[in-house]
């Protein structure tokens, strides 16, 4: 039952091999180019060893995009699940109003980012925006805001729309686990009059370990390299107060021409997530087996 | 009971507030659809004053959409096909071979989803160029599969550990070889992660950008996302087609869920608890 | 067993499909890599890849020249791709990089072309018949070292478009310096519309008023201040820079910008002044085409920023759009210089100048303008400057619009002083 056989590596070979040559290969090679300066585009590259890395560590711009980066993951990470989860255990019913819920919250998930940007830009609008206007016709005119123009509210805002997308992923990931806690469980639990709190927190919420387990570890690591949602809707602005790492490395990359001080930033991203994820999947398969 | 009734009231609000917010920006879409070129900036959001179908068949014809259509639904379909088949073969010795090579090849396989692309860029257009992939489809799919193994294996190592060894077992002493094992037992086993995986990597597949742009450039071989940003300007975007087309280019992949569901919920899949 | 044949059908259409698609794509990229040996004098059939931004607004129109063209040459064939402006830079930087170059294909003018050039991957043109009849300015961003690299086919103007009707409801007269164009902003505000719509959430609009600025404030007096720049002899700390800063953000305190500047978008702009719930806005000769799509039955006139005292000149910002350049690695260089010459041609400019609404950055082109875009001619006539990024160093412009966003969410005098620091400090590490 241990150790590995010949059959098993012919189950691992394609996967295997593909990751490496198309992923690993590439991502590879362009961390040499963080010790180099090169602009991206010259043929002649020369090494600086690790002065882009010395570089970054003072730089307050790659600290205020840390900050704004961790920000984010931390509140999506959180927030999508407690409501995707939420939702899963509503869902979790045979019946046609469920089933087209169900698909009705995915389809945030089709919408291409440049759609996402213009349409939550009319979302976000400080004069005639959807949420202001439908703020005034109730009499709240003092809680409107400029959501996405004024520092204070701009991540927020992009939090919001970044959960409103991906719902429907986590969603679908944690009904998916659901389906392997039997229906006798849940039944047998009802009968014994325990309060659906009770049922999900002892019964429910244990079952379906694995799929918390991807759940959350999917949605730290994707908050943690965010960059298309925050790209379409402010760029990283006003000024730099959504700018998270992906962003500016991006911009440090491709608008200043410096390929190598960016590849740099990218290396240390990696290097938080693989650390951030290494712990939270111990942590995490460890409650597994518990269960 | 009351307190049942008040627990189902709650979850009805719930979720008719969630339905609320998911449903309103996508409302926005469709009237933009419906919407003529010219009432578009003066009327963005509300219900068109002239309502109109020339932008879906505008589109259809100015980013090439059937053409557009078609190679997205090569590159997504066979991507996904390989996902399901090479994925939970590769998850299938590392969740069942207890040993410091399947910890090992798991966090290798992991660390893959960590990795940020855009940088990866340059040398993996230098190493599609240098391989002849550039405008093929199967370099896109390569791509795509590599990228998205990690977050596959993931998901399938993750379920797959939660089906008993003993039907292993039993199937070995029913004289089945590994290799049918897996196949007639143990993955059917995988259907609600399957859909799961299906409909998760269908969506990051069928919606991505920057990796058709790079590499299937050729108007003959545009996936649809890329087909959709050529209604953007340097200055001007033409909003009603480039709604029209995401409304256009949706329709598939709801279909497909809609039939995939059957798959997740109760009574087909129950699950290897039963035996 | 059932289940096996069923998992070896599906291996096998597996197998097949990715066989299939690895050999059926293969043909579009097979001719990719084959170069063309003999003369190109010979009428051998020849394809030029050309590769830009301006799909989006042009397509027709290149199509239409693409076509002509062949019909001049026969043996050549245009083969034609376009990427959105904001991923054009990175495709092209990474096909270059990787030895992937098109035949033909876009680079912005001025400074953000120099890479390129210094990377050797553009062709000298300056031996081009079409040289001689650039604009001197036009000319300018499209050299480097006094050479000529690209041929520019556009040409933009920044100014304030305005609805001649509320103008006229409120005797309101085209103001020619600033004073009187605080005062009708003051008088458009009073009558409750908002005076100047800005859309400062898109950061390229923010740019826009400083551009209109400089050249009247800076350029006129010292037309060699970039020049002195380069040389580390100015700066933007010290400079004419935090009076139009000043004024451009006393814009907004004084309320004459819509509420919520950045949070609105270059859409919401046009829609204010489409729904005539804003007076006036900055920019440039482009939106006017977007601004009548929307409402066709407006009015609207266009005037350079005062940005002078009285009895001053107010002079105007314009500057090329786009420019198209050969790669000097391409293995058609004749038959792309024929494309280049062909478009140059009065006759084939004037068309494309005609479709896009543009100005023309050659001599001898007739375009007919709209009327609007026409009012600003006397004003390039008496001066102009080029949008001031084109002659910056690469990252001062990033700089510079992430940092006005910035003043305006702060409002202080500090910030300026901020971003002026910024600006220089990007400038110098650039410039190196």
């Amino acid at each position: 039952m241990t150790g590995w056989r010949k059959i098993d590596f012919a189950f691992v070979a394609p996967a295997l091999i593909i990751f490496v040559v198309f992923l690993v290969y590439p991502v590879i090679s362009s961390f040499y180019y963080s010790f180099t300066d090169w602009n991206g585009l010259n043929p002649t590259i020369s090494m600086v060893g690790v002065d882009n890395y010395k570089k970054l560590s003072q730089d307050s711009q790659v600290w205020n995009a840390l900050w704004n980066t961790l920000t984010f993951a931390f509140f999506v990470t959180i927030f999508q699940n407690v409501i995707s989860l939420m939702l899963a255990v509503l869902l979790d019913h045979v019946g046609r109003a469920y089933r087209v819920l169900r698909v009705l919250f995915l389809i945030p998930t089709l919408i291409s980012a440049l759609a996402i940007g213009f349409i939550w830009s009319y979302m976000y609008g400080p004069i005639s925006g959807v949420i202001n206007t439908l703020l005034e016709l109730v009499g709240l005119q003092s809680w409107t805001q400029d959501w996405l123009g004024d520092t204070k509210w701009s991540m927020t805002s992009i939090i919001f729309t970044n959960i409103w997308q991906w719902v429907g992923f986590s969603l679908i990931i944690y009904l998916a686990g659901l389906q392997g806690v039997s229906s006798e469980l849940k039944e047998a639990a009802d009968i014994d009059g325990a309060g659906a709190w009770k049922k999900f927190v002892h019964i429910t919420f244990p079952l379906i370990a694995p799929a918390f387990t991807i759940n959350i570890i999917m949605t730290m690591i994707g908050s943690l390299k965010v960059f298309d949602i925050i790209y379409v809707m402010t760029k990283g602005g006003p000024g730099d107060a959504t700018t998270s790492i992906a962003i500016l490395l991006y911009k440090q990359a491709f608008n200043f021409n410096q390929m190598g001080y960016g590849t740099a930033i990218a290396v240390v991203l990696f290097a938080i997530i693989l650390i951030l994820s290494l712990v939270l999947i111990t942590y995490l398969r460890r409650r597994e087996v518990q269960s | 009971m009351n307190s049942s009734i008040v627990n189902k009231v709650f979850r009805w609000i719930f979720l008719v507030i969630w339905s609320a917010i998911v449903i309103t920006p996508l409302i926005i879409v469709v009237f933009g659809a419906l919407k003529p070129s010219s009432e578009f900036l003066m009327n963005p959001i509300g219900w068109p004053d002239q309502v109109t179908f020339k932008n879906f068949a505008n589109a259809w014809k100015e980013a090439t959409l059937g053409l557009a259509f078609i190679n997205s639904l090569i590159v997504t379909g066979i991507t996904i096909l390989g996902l399901v088949v090479f994925g939970s073969a590769g998850a299938y010795p590392l969740s069942r071979r207890v040993s410091p090579l399947s910890n090992l090849l798991f966090i290798f396989f992991i660390s893959g989803i960590m990795l940020p692309f855009q940088l990866a860029m340059i040398p993996l257009y230098q190493l599609m160029n240098g391989l002849n992939l550039t405008n093929t489809h199967i370099g896109v799919i390569l791509i795509y599969m590599a990228s998205t193994l990690p977050f596959v294996i993931f998901l399938y190592t993750g379920f797959l550990k939660g089906i008993p060894r003993e039907l292993e077992e039993a199937a070995t002493i029913d004289g089945c070889g590994p290799i049918r094992t897996f196949v007639s037992i143990i993955f059917p086993l995988l259907k609600p992660v399957t859909a799961t995986v299906i409909i998760t990597n269908s969506l990051t597949v069928w919606n991505d950008f920057l990796t058709p742009l790079l590499f299937l450039q050729e108007k003959a071989f545009r996936t649809i996302p890329v087909a959709i940003f050529t209604f953007t300007g340097q200055y001007n975007n033409d909003w009603s087609l480039i709604f029209s087309s995401i409304a256009i280019s949706s329709l598939p992949l709801i279909i497909v869920f809609l039939l995939l569901q059957k798959h997740f919920i109760k009574g087909i899949a129950g699950g290897a608890v039963k035996g | 067993m059932k289940k096996t044949k069923k998992f070896s059908w599906v291996l096998s259409i597996l197998v097949v499909a990715l066989f299939v698609t690895a050999c059926g794509g293969n043909t579009g990229s097979n001719s990719n890599n084959q170069s063309s040996e003999g003369s190109s004098n010979s009428a051998e059939k020849v394809t030029l890849k050309f590769y830009h931004w301006i799909g989006q607004e042009a397509g027709p129109v290149v199509k239409e020249i693409n076509d002509k063209f062949t019909e001049k040459y026969p043996h050549i064939t245009i083969e034609f791709e376009s990427a959105p402006t904001d991923q054009f830079e990175t495709v092209i930087k990474t096909r270059l990089a990787s030895g992937d170059a098109p035949d033909l294909f876009g680079v912005f003018p001025g400074t953000k072309k120099d890479p390129f050039v210094e990377a050797n991957y553009l062709m000298d043109l300056s031996d081009q018949e079409w040289v001689s009849r650039l604009y001197d300015s036009s000319q300018s961003v499209a050299s480097y070292d006094g050479k000529v690299y690209a041929l520019p086919i556009d040409s933009n103007v920044l100014g304030v478009v305005y609805n001649k009707q509320i103008f006229a409801e409120l005797g309101l007269e085209v103001p020619t310096n600033w004073d009187e164009f605080l005062a009708v902003s003051e008088k458009i505000k009073a009558a409750n519309i908002t005076p100047i719509a800005i859309g400062n959430k898109d950061l390229w609009i923010t740019q826009l008023i400083p551009y209109a600025m400089a050249p009247t404030a800076i350029y006129q007096e010292n037309i060699s201040f970039d020049e002195q720049m380069s040389k580390g002899q100015a700066t933007f700390t010290g400079s004419p820079w935090k009076q139009m800063m000043t004024d451009y953000l006393a814009l907004d305190q004084k309320g004459y910008f819509n509420k919520g500047v950045l949070g609105t978008t270059y859409d919401q702009t046009v829609q204010l002044i489409a729904s005539e719930k804003a007076a006036m806005t900055l920019n440039g000769n482009w939106v006017l085409s977007l601004i009548k799509q929307a409402n066709p039955d407006m009015d609207l006139g266009m005037f350079p920023l005062p940005y002078n005292m009285e009895g001053q000149d107010a002079w105007v910002a314009s500057s090329v759009g786009a420019m198209t350049a050969i790669s000097a690695t391409t293995s058609h260089p004749e038959e792309a210089k024929l494309y280049l010459d062909f478009w140059a041609s009065p006759e084939i400019l004037g068309l494309y100048a005609q479709e896009r609404k543009v100005f023309s950055p050659l001599d001898g082109v007739d375009v007919d303008l709209d009327p609007s875009a026409k009012e600003m001619e006397p004003y390039i006539a008496k001066g102009s400057y080029n949008f001031l990024d084109q002659k910056w160093p690469i990252g001062v412009q990033d700089v510079m619009m992430s940092e006005i966003q910035q003043v305006f969410a702060t409002g202080t005098e500090e910030s300026i002083d901020n971003m002026l620091a910024k600006m220089d400090a990007a400038y110098t590490e650039a410039n190196k």
